[in-house]
């Protein structure tokens, strides 16, 4: 970041590269959709361009001034397309896929029931984390997807670190229920 | 303890964000509480149930949608501001109207016109008799001539910065034949004019959220700008070439 301050051009790109995965998957995990969140990606990023000559700090709070940013982006985006109910493609498309890869033969342990299997249990999981307050879903996904500490988190969602701690701890006990009931490999 | 705050103790527990002192009072509780010892067991293997929800992979071709959006922010054509003001369009539109007028009069067979053409290097001609611009469709705005050559957004602390976006009066395009060149330039420009009035209102109106799309269209207006005022400058130098050569005759017409 630093670099790029100083005005050079390829940090940037070096800054994207490394973070373009976690931010991809965060904003995936929190809006569902892949366009939207590549998209939400691209305009962090563009955020980031204008206003990082105003980042002052080391590398390590540069992630979380990053995660900031990109909080503030989803929560804008949440705020308004909760207006607009739009249908999660991606749910569509995996039902889809789904029922065409049931059409074929499948033997236990095969590398296609794997697949199967693992796109199942992904789709379990986000649908119960969907369900979650956004809040704290954040917080949640924050912790055990972006492996933010609390004191981070706390800075990203602009609250305390014991509102950070009940965030998440909320959250474990809905998915507690949700999840109960799914005979998961784990 | 009680079972509320052991079950919040248990959480933070496996973040490891729980203190020694909270740490040693969770486990005495544990031990007298086997509901809470389930929790922990519970909480444990949701953690990696949660696990097994994979990262995805972002598209390949993200990087580069990002790249060609660099390239495009370090054009130097492109304003720098994350959002135009709407008064400095407002300006530049009016000033590119205007002179888009004065060339109209400067080429228009209705007879000497007042004209203030300043292209930088010579001062022009002047004449005495008003203007007749009965067959003009085009009304103008109460609004000091600008040098032609010389448009730049300018500074003006006299311009008031209102609290509601007023909205400006709408010229109508001239309703000339269209195969004049001049004419043609004014028509543009009004056209251009209405269109980045309509993005600047939709700027004032819209989130925060879609800032960078208004911005791009706000560049695309401005660059439409640019072209036509380029348009109206070289018009303009022509009239004014025109003007000069028939002042040098010594019949003039």
């Amino acid at each position: 970041m630093g670099r790029f301050q100083a005005g050079d051009s390829t940090a940037m790109e070096e800054l994207f590269a490394r973070f373009q995965k976690p931010l991809f998957n965060f904003f995936y995990r929190m809006v569902g959709k892949r366009e939207t969140a590549e998209d939400l990606v691209q305009e962090t990023f563009v955020k980031l361009c204008r206003f990082g000559s105003s980042f002052r700090g080391s590398d390590a709070k540069f992630s979380t001034w990053l995660y900031s940013v990109a909080g503030n982006q989803c929560r804008d985006y949440l705020r308004h397309s909760s207006r607009r109910p739009e249908v999660l493609l991606d749910t569509i498309e995996d039902s889809e896929s789904d029922s065409q890869e049931d059409t074929g033969p499948s033997t236990p342990d095969s590398p296609v029931e794997e697949e199967i299997l693992r796109k199942e249990t992904g789709r379990i999981i986000r649908d119960a984390i969907e369900s979650l307050p956004n809040k704290e879903k954040e917080a949640l996904v924050l912790r055990e997807y972006n492996g933010l500490d609390y004191k981070e988190i706390a800075d990203v969602l602009n609250c305390p670190i014991g509102s950070v701690k009940v965030l998440i701890f909320r959250a474990r006990q809905r998915l507690r229920g949700k999840l109960k009931d799914f005979e998961g490999i784990a | 303890m009680k079972c509320g705050k052991a079950k919040i103790l248990i959480s933070a527990q496996m973040d490891e964000e729980i203190s020694v002192k909270d740490s040693l009072a969770l486990e005495e509780h544990l031990h007298s509480c086997p509901e809470c010892a389930d929790f922990k067991v519970e909480m444990a293997s949701m953690s990696r149930t949660l696990a097994l929800w994979a990262d995805e992979e972002p598209s390949p071709y993200l990087a580069q949608r990002f790249a060609y959006k660099l390239q495009e922010m370090d054009e130097p054509s492109a304003p720098k501001r994350s959002f135009v003001s709407g008064w400095t369009f407002r300006t530049v539109a009016k000033i590119a109207a205007v002179v888009a007028l004065v060339g109209l009069f400067v080429l228009s067979e209705k007879g000497p016109v007042n004209v203030v053409v300043d292209n930088g290097t010579s001062v022009t001609e002047t004449a005495t008799a008003p203007v007749d611009n009965t067959s003009d469709t085009v009304t103008v705005d109460p609004i000091e001539t600008q040098p032609a050559a010389e448009v730049q957004p300018p500074v003006t602390e006299q311009q008031p910065k209102p609290a509601a976006p007023r909205r400006p009066h709408r010229r109508p395009a001239p309703s000339v034949e269209p195969s004049k060149p001049i004419e043609m330039a004014a028509a543009n420009i009004s056209e251009t004019e209405n269109s980045v009035m309509a993005e600047i209102d939709n700027a004032a109106n819209t989130e925060v959220s879609t800032d960078v799309t208004v911005a791009m269209n706000l560049r695309e207006s401005a660059s439409n700008i640019n072209d036509t005022l380029e348009i109206v400058r070289g018009n303009l130098q022509l009239a004014v070439d025109n003007l000069s050569s028939r002042s040098s005759q010594p019949d003039g017409k």
